[in-house]
């Protein structure tokens, strides 16, 4: 979970959905079919077979509309709420990226450091920026946790035993010889983070980025309910079937995927995040120094900063993403040097190389027309 | 911090003939009053207060001394204290109804629960069992070297206080002797954690505070450094006597975690130990293995170690089940006797390294229970 696209390809397909269901009606429904975003969710829910879609897209200028396709609740036929929390998972190493690259900035951890200055004896010849750059080589404890998601949906980890998990499996190649997402990685930088600020991760979070911001629909749970008005998140059975999975333990992904957000509030992150609210000018040119992650996306162009990717947009130019899967919620989400910023949630796994595709297609429309 | 007789203290007491604390001669309600005056007019302390809870379950609350020595407000009735080392009658507890449903063995090495994990000098979790770990026979070393002043707002991770723990050697081999650790409680938290894929607060929280209706008794959660509902502050004690006091009532408690992070009120504190001794909390398979205790060497005389449960001779002659808790700004003091009869003592400071031998509120507890 929490991670790249390999996950999200689910064997089996989602037939039994039942998401033939119509957009909710609105006052102005004829003029948001014809806009390319509804469109782009109308189709994410009719021909990929999401249960739900949403989306929030940000003009310049500070105009946002949102959408919404689908159904929130399968089991009610309720519809998706504008703006609904959603589980943003990936993205959370933003955040976690943030907070380690302020504490760059106080002085108070080095980004050519060896991890061991900070955790002592737990892996050996890694900097903290090959964690944040996920050029570490550590494997990902999720191939190593997850066989069958259900089995652990309810179960709560400490985060060192996420990279004991991690560490049952040998390096894949030595620090610094190659690219690969691991959460393993955001796992580590937080624990650093907690070693150097004496604070759980999550209040390091919510005080440096979530309060100064007021984003205030953003949360670092505990529990394993969503607090606010959301779409409920789906999960396919053996038979393929979409079992409701809203309410599991985040504990998972912790500094790598543990947050709770909404598609506005992602956006003003983004907003903040680039528009230099957060980062001094030389933490912010570190995060956006980029080595090859062809496989981070569907494009196969990606880079990848720190914590940060780029996204090839088709009218030209590139975005700045990162996005997020999980079990239940897809986020992918990019704002432009301009400042328009999209986020687009769906409700349910990819059950195909298109399917995933298409979500990442309606970002690119989104910040394209 | 966390332990029944404090890190300072537990030096000072090891060789020392305690006496077992006499009750004052006074009986009645007057005479637990009397030992809080004195607790806090001869003594020093800045409040004391306790709480009596009759076999009928009636309860009497006594305080003096005040809730904040800089406003000079008054004691809240019952209010909440940090509660330290009597979490470990919690997590005992919740490891035993494991033990009830065969999901843990006691005679079963940690390492079946915990492979790999416990490894040092002297140490290796295939030669410890979970009943040495509750019984504090492990030898594992004590993680809690530090002050708290020092550490006061620090959050640490459980694995880093077992880290800290294995970097020392072994005290003594598994099963030879007997030495109090906090070390043996958060091994036991993290087992617990493998055991039910659950935090050890939640389960603490949904196996005992709930069910026994405990409203003012709670886990604090990851980072939380307040004390919710009213209270009296806790002050620091230095280790000299000359030195100054200061509020320590705000702190991270993840320093105790499983062998002492939870907050509650003396009331309820007693309400828990009539529940358990009462055999509502486990069966009574369980609650015997609870109650069969090893001498506790270093621990005053009258006092014997069972799991996560100490047994009290009082100078009454009659004998109590309870444990006790000292973190900086807290130290309670709490049992419930044969007959029910059930009293929690707090005072808001740890005793000074010099007054620790002499067992000051272990007293007024003698005296509540033995009226």
């Amino acid at each position: 979970m929490l991670k790249k696209l390999s996950v999200l390809l689910v064997a089996g397909v989602l037939t039994a959905c039942g998401t033939a269901t119509a957009t909710p009606q609105r006052i102005d429904a004829a003029t948001q079919r014809q806009d390319p975003v509804q469109q782009a969710l109308d189709a994410l829910v009719r021909d990929d077979h999401f249960p739900g879609a949403l989306a929030a897209v940000r003009e310049p200028g500070g105009r946002t509309r949102d959408y919404t396709a689908g159904v929130g609740d399968l089991a009610t036929g309720a519809r998706v709420p504008v703006n609904g929390q959603v589980r943003i998972a990936s993205n959370t190493k933003m955040f976690t990226s943030t907070v380690v690259l302020q504490l760059v900035g106080e002085g108070k951890i080095g980004l050519d450091d060896s991890v061991e200055k900070y955790l002592p004896g737990i892996v050996h010849g890694i900097t903290v920026r090959q964690l944040l750059q996920q050029t570490s080589g550590l494997p990902d404890y999720d191939d190593v946790l997850i066989t069958d998601y259900f089995k652990v949906q309810h179960t709560f980890y400490e985060p060192r035993q996420l990279v004991d998990a991690a560490l049952t499996r040998p390096p894949l190649f030595a620090p610094g010889a190659g690219w690969s997402y691991a959460n393993t990685n955001y796992v580590l930088a937080g624990l650093i983070v907690q070693q150097v600020t004496g604070r759980p991760i999550g209040e390091e979070i919510t005080r440096r980025i979530i309060d100064r911001l007021g984003l205030r629909e953003t949360y670092w749970p505990v529990a394993q309910d969503i607090r606010r008005a959301h779409p409920h998140g789906y999960w396919p059975d053996a038979e393929g079937r979409p079992v409701d999975v809203t309410e599991m333990e985040p504990s998972m992904g912790w500094a790598a995927g543990q947050l709770i957000s909404t598609p506005r509030d992602l956006n003003a992150f983004m907003t903040a995040l680039l528009g230099g609210k957060l980062l001094r000018r030389a933490q912010m040119s570190a995060m956006k120094t980029l080595v090859d992650a062809p496989d981070f996306d569907t494009t196969g162009t990606a880079r990848y900063g720190l914590g940060l990717a780029t996204f090839d947009l088709s009218c030209g130019g590139v975005a700045w993403n990162h996005g997020g899967n999980a079990p239940g919620y897809i986020t992918r989400n990019a704002i432009t040097d301009d400042g328009r910023v999209a986020t687009v949630v769906v409700t349910g796994p990819a059950m195909s190389l298109p399917a995933a595709e298409h979500v990442e297609k309606a970002v690119d429309t989104a910040l394209c027309s | 911090m966390f332990r029944s007789f404090g890190a300072a203290a537990l030096a000072v007491l090891t060789g020392l003939t305690v006496a077992v604390p006499a009750a004052s001669s006074e009986a009645g309600p007057g005479a637990v009053q009397q030992g809080l005056n004195s607790l806090v007019r001869e003594h020093d302390f800045p409040a004391a207060m306790a709480s009596v809870r009759e076999p009928n379950g009636r309860g009497r609350f006594y305080s003096a001394g005040v809730g904040d020595v800089r406003t000079g407000e008054p004691v809240p009735v019952d209010g909440q204290v940090r509660i330290a080392s009597n979490t470990k009658m919690f997590t005992s507890t919740v490891v035993l109804q494991l033990v009830g449903e065969g999901k843990i063995g006691l005679d079963e090495p940690i390492e079946t629960y915990v492979p790999g994990l416990v490894r040092g000098e002297g140490i290796d979790g295939r030669d410890i069992t979970v009943r040495q770990l509750l019984q504090h026979t492990s030898g594992l070393p004590e993680y809690f070297t530090v002050d708290y002043k020092d550490v006061q707002h620090r959050y640490v991770e459980p694995r880093e206080l077992v880290d800290r723990a294995l970097a020392m050697p072994a005290v003594f081999a598994p099963g030879t002797s007997w030495r109090y650790s906090n070390t043996n409680y958060v091994l036991v938290g993290l087992i617990v954690q493998r055991v039910t894929g659950r935090p050890v607060g939640e389960e603490i929280t949904r196996r005992i505070v709930e069910p026994l209706g405990l409203r003012h008794t709670y886990w604090p959660g990851v980072g939380e450094q307040t004390i919710r509902e009213k209270h009296a502050h806790g002050y620091y004690t230095p280790s000299t006597s000359d030195g100054r006091r200061f509020d320590l009532t705000e702190l991270d408690p993840s320093w105790g975690w499983a062998a002492g992070q939870m907050i509650a009120t003396p009331g309820d504190l007693n309400r828990f130990l009539a529940a358990l001794v009462g055999g509502r909390l486990l069966a009574p398979a369980q609650l015997a293995e609870m109650r069969r205790t090893v001498a506790a060497p270093g621990f005053p005389p009258n006092l014997r170690y069972g799991l996560g449960l100490m047994r009290i001779e009082l100078s009454c002659g009659e004998v109590a089940w309870g444990h006790g808790g000292d973190i900086d700004g807290y130290e309670t003091r709490d049992a419930i006797t044969e007959d029910g009869r059930a009293a929690t003592v707090a005072v808001t400071a740890l005793p000074t390294p010099e007054q620790a031998p002499r067992l000051l509120a272990d007293a007024v507890l003698d005296t509540a229970l033995c009226q």
